[in-house]
This record gives structure tokens, sequence and C-alpha cells, in this order.
């Protein structure tokens, strides 16, 4: 019996013990979301009712199943019985659920979502039947809110490492191919065929070569890599083991941001047991491969998400974009060559290593295959993270996955904000590397961000342009200050000072940006806008010549006004208003003077909200002004 | 290596970038961030081009240029292109003046009123005329502006000596940050903030001081835009003369451009790399020239004084005062006192002057003295200077070597040995640039010095000693120099002994073996009648001498001397010196002479001649040269045995601080360069305790604060310098007189505020 079967069969063990019917356990999220959410409170009172009733259960840690929207999560399993979920779960419900299932030996009925049983439950849905989950394809994701993070045996018990271990029996050459084969593409944005990029890199001279995996994920909204590495952080330092064989290398790095101290966290706690079990180091798994791994924490700009950045600050130096040629492949770390793969592409390799090319391919689309987590944010009925086989329309993902929007559907922006933002006709569009481009959009890492009609697409642009050009590392004209350009150009549009020639200054700005920048935040911070300019340019068009936001997002384009009929008279907005614009004597129609208004929102709220008030305060936009 | 350029084939060498193959074969791509002496950046962006076979505009600084390469350098979208981003950058750089159509009447005329709400553009830039980015608007072609410009609001950094900063000009094309790091591996400059907010300057706040920066001045060499401004310089406009010269603050010599306008100097430059070049001159050479060429204290006449006062008096008169003061004066009633600074050429005719006409050979210079009783050995290990031993060796050991603001070309290449691998270890009192980059740093020893050195090299098969000048002042210094002598005469190691003077070889060769004898002891024998101070007037009370002949480009303080005779100044009169390598090295003429100032060696002629000589009739330096014998160079000296004046004690609890004494030896023909240039004594002031940061702030004292240095019995004060060129325990004090007040060098002292 070999090494790995030996640790195999001992996780396997433990596994069984653990969820193999014999004892409670109840399973709770706190990954960085359900910490958020308030998992840890809930924890406690978990213990408290378990110790009130004198009952016993293991309480397993897991990461984030996907489904933020319904943090904090609990999972209650019998021995015996299937494994019942729970959401948004507050501190007060524990007694009960922990009552429910323990002394009356039932799921509290009013609060279940779902159940993980593999036969159905009378008046509760399967899990993953549930309609944010059943088109899903799992893979990256599959250990997420199940394992415990933390526990190497409970990731080789589902799997782990059995790709590793298949890997070193093969020649590095032919891990290559396979994973050639399977056709997986790099999943931090441009979408390069990964086994091309090592390919390209096991043929580069030098002795010395490195794996870099990139966990910088900046993009605003997006958590994808987080939630990978705080749910399963074995998959990603298996993913980067296999890398590393495969192109020759015996170093790495995990780059990534200070602000994910909990992924850090468990991804120093996974390496000091991965030492332990002689999976990383000298020797790996009785073979004559030896790797190891450092951690390297940025400080958090965008920009040194990008490769050459990315490398610059792993040396020490700032992080800026140099151009490439050459490439990472052929002078990178140190000016050796080396690999960099974005955490969910290194995630996806343990799957295909082993089960194989084909199996991957069975997902997703010839020249798209396999799958992609997303996180799907916005003015979404259903947030969280998910993975579909990529080719699913942007429509099944919104309106199935994530529920829909509460007002009509505006737009998506898919890539984070260098991406585009598409409009209801794109609807259509096969989630994919060529498709999306061809939108004008990107692929990006995943994130996607959902708005309806009380979203301005203008005011969108102008955010993520804002956003962009901050974070700018400064060192190429285009990027430095055609953004900043591009930027006053859209305050001055969503202030109600544009002009009909400004949207050609754009047009012309974006494009020079596009075409002349340095690194990849230039050439494709124009997206937001070239996609809102050519998606909605009616939306552009209002601001500038009716002075008119449809959202009723952009300040100076709005005015306040009292609805007479509505008004009770009842001076709570005359308290409210900071400056004096409302006036009238009580239980009589009170008059707003524009002139004063300074569009703070505090009488629109008090008149919605307050019991006495009529709800008689509108905000409206374009109305003659 | 072949590819073609707009249509045309075009070799290139392997390795070349598209720009370098463009410019070679005539043609020009506009471009502003690349620049020879530096690694590419690609940050202006106007350099793109198209390339077959890529994808999108790559820029041709950073491409390299490859077999079989097809690249178009001029395409309408290029043009277009480039505009674009031309634009971008004048609209972060107030220059309204490059689009303005009365730009030409503006220049002849000054500053018109249209450009009254304008605070700042070209006409009222220092950098005017001499401008990379005026060139490229020239080249690219520019009518207007479709951006509004963006004033960044950026205070003027006026505090370090030597060169201003504005920022609000800044292209960021990061030209100053890479010289800094690449040549000058100081690393004093770095990109700062990102966005809109980005700029330039030491990391963490600090002042340039602070972070380390030796005020070199490459960045200023590099800056294609007026950010950085030459304090001296900034509406000196551009110069209309450069000639290549030598610079006269040390031994080395360095090669550089004096630049200079309606026959003044105005600047220097490193040698021969027009206006951005890299830098290669210390802060001496590319900074106080102008100052000490153009001081106030310049002597225009000569003068002489009369019964109640000073009078003022033609040269014919001063001439013929010399010689009646001279007469009959003869042999030990006459002595001569002699700069290290002066050129071969002067100290041969007053050489002969002296032994000659006076029949005196009653010869001495104070500035050797300053230098104490080590300069014998120093300078016997001078002799066998090569400056190609630092290539050579496997190991390198500084010992009082303070690269800090002198000797930079010496520190260059020691880094940059350093930096491939060799094995660098300082040995002395001061944390120079190249400390980062040693293996090993040693306080001055105090004791079983030829142990210590021994020990430091003692796995080297080729060692070096680099000897700064500092390795003379401290008590053991023969010591010291004794060891590395020994180690030099027995072949286990070599030495390279840096001189502080630009002339020192030539003096030993006139003074032979008489260089060690003591000015002060020769002025107090009571014998001397008239004293002719050449270029070298002690410091201290009047000597007791009938009378005193000044000769000097400074004026002298008042009532110090009798005459005074206007010497020719910094770049006013060709001549040679001995470099510390021994080579000559030919300082050019760059202006005339001021006033009625003549060179050295022609108003001792004068002089010799109205005493009725007939042989000093020298038409120009060239014939003195002819004259002077090839053994007036470099000879191997007689030195003393090591004698240390005994060690210094490690310092006791109660006296913390070890500190340093050493004379201002950085000096301009017998001046003190701190005394002559106000930036230069910003950095290195006499009279200051130099002390740690840390130090400072410990004991709650800022710049300028006495304090009470306690040594034994002995006290004074002074006021506190803190620098971070000084680690922690150390103290240095630049004084003119080294011996006064402490019982020994360095001395255990303590500090305390007063
Ligand atoms: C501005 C910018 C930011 C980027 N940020 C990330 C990031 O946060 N994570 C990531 O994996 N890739 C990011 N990338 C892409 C990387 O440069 C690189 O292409 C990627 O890590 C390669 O891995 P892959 O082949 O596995 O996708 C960014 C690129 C740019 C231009
Ligand atoms: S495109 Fe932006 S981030 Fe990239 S190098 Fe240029 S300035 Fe830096
Ligand atoms: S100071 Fe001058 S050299 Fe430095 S980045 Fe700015 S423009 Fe370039
Ligand atoms: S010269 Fe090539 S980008 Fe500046």
């Amino acid at each position: 019996m070999t090494d790995f079967e030996r640790l195999k069969e001992q996780s396997i063990r433990e596994w069984t013990d653990l969820t193999g019917g014999t004892r409670a356990v109840i399973t709770l999220g706190t990954a960085s979301c359900g910490r958020a959410a308030g998992a840890m409170a809930v924890r406690r009172s978990i213990e408290e009712a378990l110790a009130k009733h004198g009952v016993e259960a293991r309480i397993l840690e897991v990461g984030c199943i996907g489904s933020c929207y319904l943090e904090p999560m609990v999972d209650v399993t019998l021995p015996g019985g299937p494994r019942f979920s729970y959401g948004n779960v507050q501190p007060a419900w524990a007694e009960r659920i922990v009552a429910s299932h323990f002394l009356e030996g039932k799921p509290l009925a009013s609060k279940v979502v779902g159940h993980f049983g593999r036969d159905a439950i009378e008046g509760i849905p399967g899990f993953f039947d549930l309609p944010m989950f059943a088109p899903q394809v799992r893979i990256v994701l599959k250990n997420c809110g199940f394992i415990d993070p933390e526990n190497l045996h409970h990731s080789i018990a589902n799997g782990g490492y059995a790709g590793l271990h298949k890997a070193l029996q093969k020649p590095p050459g032919d891990v290559i191919s396979e994973v050639e084969a399977a056709g997986l593409r790099g999943r931090g944005g441009a979408g390069f065929p990964t086994g091309r990029k090592w390919r390209f890199c096991s043929e580069a001279e030098g002795e010395m070569k490195y794996v870099i995996c990139n966990a910088d994920e900046g993009d605003p909204g997006a958590f994808m890599n987080r939630s990978l590495i705080e749910g399963d952080p074995h998959a990603v330092l298996e993913g980067m083991l296999i890398a590393g064989y495969a192109i020759g290398a015996s170093r790495g790095y995990v780059y990534i941001r200070a602000e994910y101290p909990l992924a850090i966290e468990r991804l120093k706690k996974a390496m000091a047991q991965m030492r332990a079990e002689g999976l990383l180091g000298e020797g790996i798994l009785g073979s004559p491969f030896s790797f190891d791994i450092g951690i390297k924490e940025g400080a958090g700009a965008f920009v040194c998400g990008e490769e050459t950045a990315l490398i610059a600050s792993i040396e020490g130096r700032r992080g800026m974009p140099r151009t490439r040629p050459p490439f990472p492949v052929q002078e990178g770390l140190h000016g050796r060559p080396t690999v960099i793969n974005n955490v969910e592409t290194l995630g996806t390799l343990p799957h295909i290593l082993r089960n194989g090319a084909a199996w991957y391919r069975g997902f997703g689309t010839e020249a798209n295959p396999g799958t992609k987590t997303f996180s799907l944010v916005g003015k979404i009925r259903r947030t969280g993270l998910i993975e579909v086989p990529l080719g699913m329309p942007l429509r099944k993902i919104i309106f199935d996955i994530g529920g829909g929007t509460l007002k009509p559907f505006r737009a998506v922006q898919t890539g984070g904000p260098s991406g585009g933002c598409l409009s209801e006709e794109f609807l259509d569009t096969p989630v994919g590397y060529e498709s999306l481009a061809k939108a004008g959009s990107i692929m990006g890492s995943g994130g996607l961000i959902v708005m309806d009609t009380d979203t301005c697409v203008v005011d969108i642009a102008r955010y993520f342009l804002d956003f962009i050009q901050k974070e700018s590392c400064g060192k190429c004209t285009p990027c430095r200050v055609g953004t900043r350009h591009m930027v006053e150009i859209l305050e001055r549009i969503t202030g109600g000072e544009g002009e009909l020639r400004d949207l050609d200054k754009l047009q012309l700005l974006a494009q020079t940006v596009k075409k002349t920048s340095l690194c990849g935040l230039g050439q494709t911070a124009p997206n937001p806008v070239l996609t809102t300019l050519a998606y909605f340019r009616s939306e552009y068009l209002q601001h500038i010549q009716e002075r008119y936001c449809s959202a009723v997002v952009c300040r100076p384009l709005l005015e306040y006004f009292i609805i007479p009929e509505k008004c009770t008279g009842c001076q709570r907005c005359v308290a409210a208003c900071p400056t004096g614009a409302i006036t009238g004597p009580r239980a009589e129609v009170h008059n707003l003077d524009a002139s004063k208004c300074i569009k703070c929102r505090s009488c629109y709220e008090i008149c919605r909200f307050e019991a006495i008030a009529g709800n008689a305060i509108q905000i409206r936009s374009g109305g003659g002004l | 290596m072949k590819l073609v350029i707009d249509n045309r084939t075009v070799e290139a060498p392997e390795g070349t970038t598209i720009l370098d193959a463009a410019r070679h074969s005539g043609v020009a791509i506009p471009s502003l961030c690349s620049h020879p002496e530096l690694t590419p950046y690609g940050g202006c962006r106007l350099c793109i081009v198209e390339v077959e076979g890529m994808r999108g505009f790559p820029t041709a600084c950073t491409t390299r240029a490859e077999e079989g390469m097809t690249v178009r350098t001029v395409t309408a979208e290029i043009r277009q292109l480039r505009r674009e981003v031309l634009q971008l950058i004048l609209s972060e750089h107030p220059a309204s003046c490059l689009m303005c159509e009365e730009a030409e009447a503006c220049a002849s005329f000054q500053t018109t009123i249209r450009k009254a709400g304008v605070t700042t553009g070209c006409r009222t830039c220092t950098n005017d005329g001499r401008c990379d980015l005026q060139e490229v608007v020239e080249s690219v072609g520019l009518e207007e502006i479709a951006y509004p410009i963006y004033y960044r609001n950026i205070p003027v950094e006026k505090d370090d000596p030597f060169y201003d900063r504005d920022y609000n000009l800044c292209i960021l094309c990061g030209r100053c940050v890479r010289i800094c790091q690449e040549v000058r591996m100081n690393g004093t400059l770095a990109f700062k903030q990102r966005g809109r907010r980005t700029t330039i300057g030491p990391a963490f706040d600090r002042s340039h001081l602070e972070a380390g920066c030796e005020f070199c001045g490459a960045c200023l060499s590099v800056c294609p835009t007026g950010t950085l401004g030459e304090k001296g310089r900034k509406w000196a406009g551009a110069p209309d003369a450069t000639t290549a010269s030598a610079c006269p603050f040390c031994g080395l010599a360095c090669d550089l451009q004096i630049l200079a306008r309606k026959d003044t100097i105005i600047g220097t430059l490193p040698p021969d790399t027009g206006t951005c070049s890299g830098g290669t001159l210390c802060v001496k050479g590319r900074f106080c020239v102008p100052e000490a060429a153009n001081h106030p204290d310049r002597l225009a006449g000569p003068a002489a004084r009369v019964e109640g006062g000073v009078l003022g008096v033609p040269m014919e008169e001063a001439i013929q005062r010399a010689a009646g003061l001279l007469k009959g004066v003869e042999g030990g009633a006459f002595a001569m006192l002699l700069s290290p600074d002066l050129s071969l050429e002067d100290l041969w005719v007053a050489g002969r002057f002296a032994r000659e006409v006076m029949k005196s050979d009653r010869l001495a210079s104070t500035a050797v003295e300053a230098l104490g009783p080590a300069v014998g050995p120093f300078l016997e290990v001078a002799a066998g200077n090569r400056l190609a031993d630092i290539g050579e060796s496997d190991c390198i050991v500084a010992v009082g070597a303070d690269f800090s603001y002198g000797f930079s070309p010496i520190a260059l290449r020691i880094m940059a040995e350093a930096r491939s691998g060799r094995r660098y270890i300082r040995v002395g009192a001061i944390e120079d640039p190249t400390a980062k980059l040693a293996r090993e740093s040693h306080p001055h020893p105090l004791a079983q010095e030829s142990a210590f050195l021994e020990h430091l090299i003692a796995s080297a098969h080729r060692p070096l000693f680099v000897l700064g000048p500092d390795v003379l002042f401290p008590d053991n210094a023969e010591a010291v120099l004794a060891a590395v002598r020994n180690f030099t005469r027995s072949g286990r190691a070599k030495a390279l002994a840096l001189l502080p003077h630009h002339n020192l070889f030539g003096l030993a060769a006139l003074l032979g073996d008489t260089l060690e004898r003591g000015a002060s002891a020769l002025l107090n024998d009571g014998a001397i009648r008239v004293l002719y101070c050449l270029e070298n007037l002690p410091g201290g009370p009047r000597p007791a001498a009938v009378s005193v002949i000044h000769q000097s480009p400074f004026r002298p303080p008042a009532s110090s001397a009798d005459l005074v005779l206007p010497a020719a100044g910094m770049g006013e009169a060709p001549g040679t010196v001995l470099t510390l390598d021994g080579q000559p090295a030919v300082v050019r003429q760059a202006v005339g002479p001021r006033g009625t100032a003549l060179p050295d060696w022609k108003i001792l002629s004068a002089i010799a001649t109205a005493m009725g000589r007939t042989d000093f009739n020298y038409a120009d330096a060239g014939e003195i040269r002819r004259e002077m014998p090839p053994s007036f160079a470099l000879k191997p000296l007689r030195s003393l045995e090591g004698q240390t004046r005994g060690p210094a004690a490690a310092p006791p609890a109660n006296q913390p601080f070890l500190l340093h004494r050493r004379p201002p030896y950085e000096s301009f023909r017998g001046v003190a360069l701190n005394a002559l240039v106000p930036g230069f004594a910003d950095l290195l002031p006499s009279g200051h305790i130099a002390i740690n940061p840390g130090d400072a702030a410990r004991l709650g004292t800022t710049d300028g604060d006495i304090v009470r240095v306690e040594a034994g019995g002995a006290a004074a004060e002074f006021p506190v310098k803190p620098s971070p060129r000084l680690t922690p325990g150390t103290l240095v004090l630049i004084h003119a007189d080294p011996s006064a007040r402490f019982p020994s060098n360095p001395c255990a002292v303590n500090l305390r505020r007063r």
C-alpha cells in the first residue's frame, strides 16, 4: 500500500466516523459571508441550547455553500437521518431548532429550507432542487459547505489529492497534455488555455521555475476566489502542486490580499497539515517531486492582480505592470519562467486530473469547456456564489438561479469594473469568453452585477471608471490621465451639465485609452463606457438633453415635491429638513421650496416611514427642469 | 539582424529595441520616457508602432527588434493616437505656451499679458529652451489641447539644497526614479500614491536629505521637463558654450562639461551626454562649480594695504609693489605656502620662483599639514593607485571612505562589483550609500589595527583596500596606514588611496622630502620677513612675518595681507593636474578671468621679471609644460614608520558617544567648500556635531540645538546636525583645527542638551 493509499484510508475512516450516520452533526457556515451575517453568535447559542437540553452533537464549521443571501446557515443531521438546512438563522431560533430535532425527532418545519437526503421528504424540498441550485453544476465548489476546510483528512476523504497522486504517476508532459485536452481556460479573466501556458513554461529554459496562485481578487463585488479558499483551500494548493509538477517548478507563491485574513489563516493551516503528511516539501508522497509554497500578502491594489505587477510586488517593488513580451512564462518572478494561474483555475485542476479530460469536457461547450463560478450580486433576489456550465444563457443565471430582479431588469455588468454593461437584448447570450467579448464585455474573473430600473447606467459607468481611475498605477499616460478626463465628463453628464459633444469626446478618449494603455487595467477600463454608450445611448441623451435620470439616481437632476392630497401636515419633514426648505402650519399641506432643497432625502425617508406621515414626498427627474 | 521599418530594410544588432533600431537607421519615433542609459519603461506611450503579427500598438521602446519583423512607425491611426496621448500628457502639464500663437513673440519680448491667468507656462519655466517636451510637441505637431489642464497644486519643494522640485510639471516618465535606482544605485526616489495622485519622491514622506539623497543631480540631468530645477542655474537660460574639462574638487578630477553663457560659468554636466545624461559626478562636481566660480568674494583686481586702509591698485603697480616687498629678501627670510589645488604649471613656476629667485627652499602647505602626520604613508600607498584594481580584486575593504558626497565614480564601481557578488567590507564611522551593499560593516579599529585588517582579508586572494581621507585623522592613523602599507609592500593586498585634493600628487612632487614639514613650525621660527601665500592663507592670527602677499581668486579676511593679487578662478585658466591614479588630467579654460585676474604662473613670472629675471617669459601654460622635467611627477615618498599617538579607549558608560573629528578637507584653492557653497554647508557643515537622528531624538534635540560635549575635563559646545548617515553612538565634528579641545581622536564623550 502506498503512502497515499494509507493516508486516504485513514481519512475515509475519519470522515465516515463523522458522517456515516452514527453521530449528530450540526453544520455551520462560517466563511466570511457567514461570519458577517452573525454565524459566530449563532454558534454560541447552539452550544447553549445543546447544553441546556443535555444533548450532544459535533459542530462542524464549513465554508460557504453559495447561497450567501441565506447566511447564517445551520444544518442539522441526526444519526441515521438526512441533513436539514436552515437559512437566515437568528440566535434566538437555536433553541427551537435543537429542541425540535433532538427532543421531537423532526425538523422545525416553519424554518427549514431544504434537505440533503437521497429520498424525497414530504413538504421539504431537496436543497439542490431549490431553484438557485437546480441549474448549477458543482465541480470546483463541490466540497465547499460540506467539509471542514481546516481538516486535510476531510479533503482527502472527498477526493482531495487523488488528482495529484494520479499526476505523479505520469510524466509531466502527459499531465500538461491532459489539461490541454480538457480545454481548461484561465479563470482569472483572459481565458488563456491553461495547458498551453504550461507548455510554454515547461519549454522555457531555466533551472528554477515558479508557480504563482493569483488570489488578489480586487474587483468590487467579487468573492469567488476568497470563498473557494475559505471553503476548500486544499483544492487550490493541490492545483499548485499539479502545476508545479507539470512545468518542473519547485517553488510556489500564493499572492493574496491582506484583507482576506480568514483565507490566509486557512491556507496557512492547510499548508502545515500538508507538510505533516508529506504533501509539501521534499519528496511529495514519496515521489522525487519536491515543492514548497510561500504566502505573499498584497496591500490591496487592484492593479496587483495584473501578472507583471503582481510579480513586481512579490519581488518587493512597487506593483506596476510592465509591457509583455517577455511573458512571465519566459521571464517571470526573479526573471525566471513562471506560471501564474487564478485560484479557480488551480482549484479545478485536481478534478480534471482525477476524473480525466473527457469527463471535464462533458460540461460546458466545445470552445468553453467546464464550469465557471460567478458571484451574483446587485439588485437581484438571490445573491451568492454559483457555479454553472459555460454556455448557460445569462437569462437563466439571472432569472432562474438569481430569482430575477425586484423592479424590471435593466442591465447586467459582467467581468467586474472593467467589464461591459449589457442590456436586455443580450440576455440570451451564452456565457463564454468569446461571446461576452463580442458583446463588448469580458468574462473577467466572474463578477455579475445585476441592475434594475432603480439603477442609472450612466452613474454606474461613472462609478466603475472612477474606481479604475483611482486604482490606476499611474505608470502610463492614457490610463492615468485619460480615465481622469473620462470620469470628469461623466461627472458633468450625471451632474446635469453635459453637452452633446461630450459623447464624442468620451468615445474618442475611450478608444485612445483602450488602444494605447500598457496593461489590461487601462485597456479594459473604457468597457463600461463603451458598452453603455452603445446599448444605453438614450439614457445619456436623456441626461444631457432632458436633464432626466430615469432611475432617479443622479442627484442634480432630481426634484423633490409634495403631493398635496397625501400630505397630512404632520410637520415631521419640517423638523427633518436641514435647510428649512419645507414650511407649513400643522395639519395643513406643507410647502417645499425647491431653491433651498439640497436633495438630501431626509424628508423623503421620514414621510415614507413615519406612521402619521402620508408618504407624500416624491422624487422625480426631468420634470421640466 | 534585418528588419523592415517603414518599408525600408534596416540592420540592427541583436537585442536592441525597435526604438533603437529605428533611431539607428534615421527614423525618428517620438519618445519621452525612454533614455539611452536606462531600462525601457513604456510609460508615456508616445512611441507606439504597428508590428505585423503583434496585436494592438506595441511601444517601440520596450519591444525587442527581431529578425524579419515588419514595423510601421507612422500610419494615420498611429499619428492620431500619438496626438491624443500627447494631449493627455500636456493636460497634466501646464503648458499653454506650447500651443500659443504668440509663442514666438513672447519668447523675444518676455511674458505677454495674455498669460496673466496662467501661473506656469514655458516662458516662466526654468527649463525653457532645453525641454524634451517642447521638442516632442514640435515633432508631433499639436495646435490645441482638447482637454482641460489639471494644475495639481502641489507645493513646490524648496527645502533641500541645490535643486527645487515642482511636481506640478512632472509627466511621470519615471526617468529620475530609474536613474536613481539603476545608475546611482541609491534608491532615494520612488513612485508614491496611485491614480491621479501619483507623484515622485522619497517614500514615507521623508526629505531628500533624510532619505539618503547624495545630491548627485542625476535625476535633474535626465528630467525631460522643468520639474527639477537647479537653484543656482534657475534663470541662467541655455548655455552658449560648453567646455570639456575636469572637476577641481578632489584627486579624481572627473571629466565634466563646463556650461557657460555670456562668458560666465552657469553650470556643469557629466561628460558628453548632452542635456539628458546619466550622472557620474558627485554633488561637488555637479552643483558646486558655478558657486565657487562666481562667489561674491571673488577678487576682480589687486589691492594693497596703505597707511589708513586698503587701496585698489592696477595690476602693473601691484607687480611692482610685490617686487619691492621682495627686494633684498632672500633665503630663510622668504617662505611660500601653497595650495594642493594648484596646477602642475603653477606649482612648477612657484617652485622656480622660490628656489631660483628667492633662493629659499622654505615651501609648505597648511592643507597638507591639516591631513595630519599619516599623510606620508598615505601618499606612499597612493603611489601604487590603479583604478583598474577595483574590478580585479576579489574583496574590497573600504577604510575611512565616506562616499556620501564625494568620490561617486569610485562608489559606483564598488557598488557594481558588490552587486555582482564581490565581497565588500566597510570600516568607518559613517553609513554611506554603499553601506546597503556591504557584506560587513565595522567601526574604525581602536587597537590591534594590523590583526584586524588581516582578519578582514583572511579568505581573499586579491584584496583591495580603498582608503578614504577619513582614515587620516584618528590617533592611530599611522598604525592603520602602516598595516596597509605592509600589505602592499609584501604584495598581500593592493590599495587605492582617495586623495582629497585636486593636485596633491603635484604638490607632493614639488615639495619632495619636505612635504611633511609643518607649515606652522615654519611660520613660527621668527626668521620670515615675507610670506607668500599662494592660494594658501593660514587660518588663525596673522603669521609673524613682516609682510604677507596673498595670491588667490578670493578676497582674504580683512588685514590678513599687505598685498592681494587676484588669481584666475575655476575654469579661467588652462593647466594640468595629476589625478589620483597618477594620470595627467587637463583642465581647460572655459571663460575669461575675472577683472584683471591672471593665472598664478603669470603673476609669479611677472614679479620675477620685475625683479630683473629674464628667464620667466613663458608665452603660455604649454611652454611651462615643455620645460617641466618628466621627473616632475609622482615619486615615491619617504614616510614615517607607524607611530600611534596612543589608541583611543572604548567609550566608558558615562561617555557613551564616540566623537570623530576631521578637517573640512573638501576645499577649493585654499578655501573650505562649505564656506564657499552654502548648499554644501547644508550637507557637511563645519563646527556642527553630526549625530544619528534617533540619538538626537533621545537627547531631545533637533537641528541647530546647542549641545555640550564633555570628555574628561574638557568640554565644548556645538550645534547639532542630525544625519541618517551616522550610526547610533557615533558623532562627527568637522573642524578646521582637529587637535582642538579634545584629548584624543576618536574620543569617548558625553553629550548633554544645553
Ligand atoms: C488589472 C488587472 C487585474 C487582474 N486581477 C486579477 C485577479 O484579481 N485575479 C486573477 O486571477 N487574475 C487577475 N488578472 C489576470 C491576471 O493578469 C492573469 O491573467 C491571471 O491571473 C492568469 O491566470 P489564469 O490563466 O488562471 O486566468 C488581472 C488582470 C488585470 C489586467
Ligand atoms: S494601464 Fe493603468 S494600471 Fe496599467 S500600466 Fe498603465 S497606468 Fe498602470
Ligand atoms: S520629475 Fe522629471 S524625470 Fe522624474 S518623473 Fe517627473 S518628469 Fe520624469
Ligand atoms: S518612449 Fe516608449 S513608452 Fe515612452
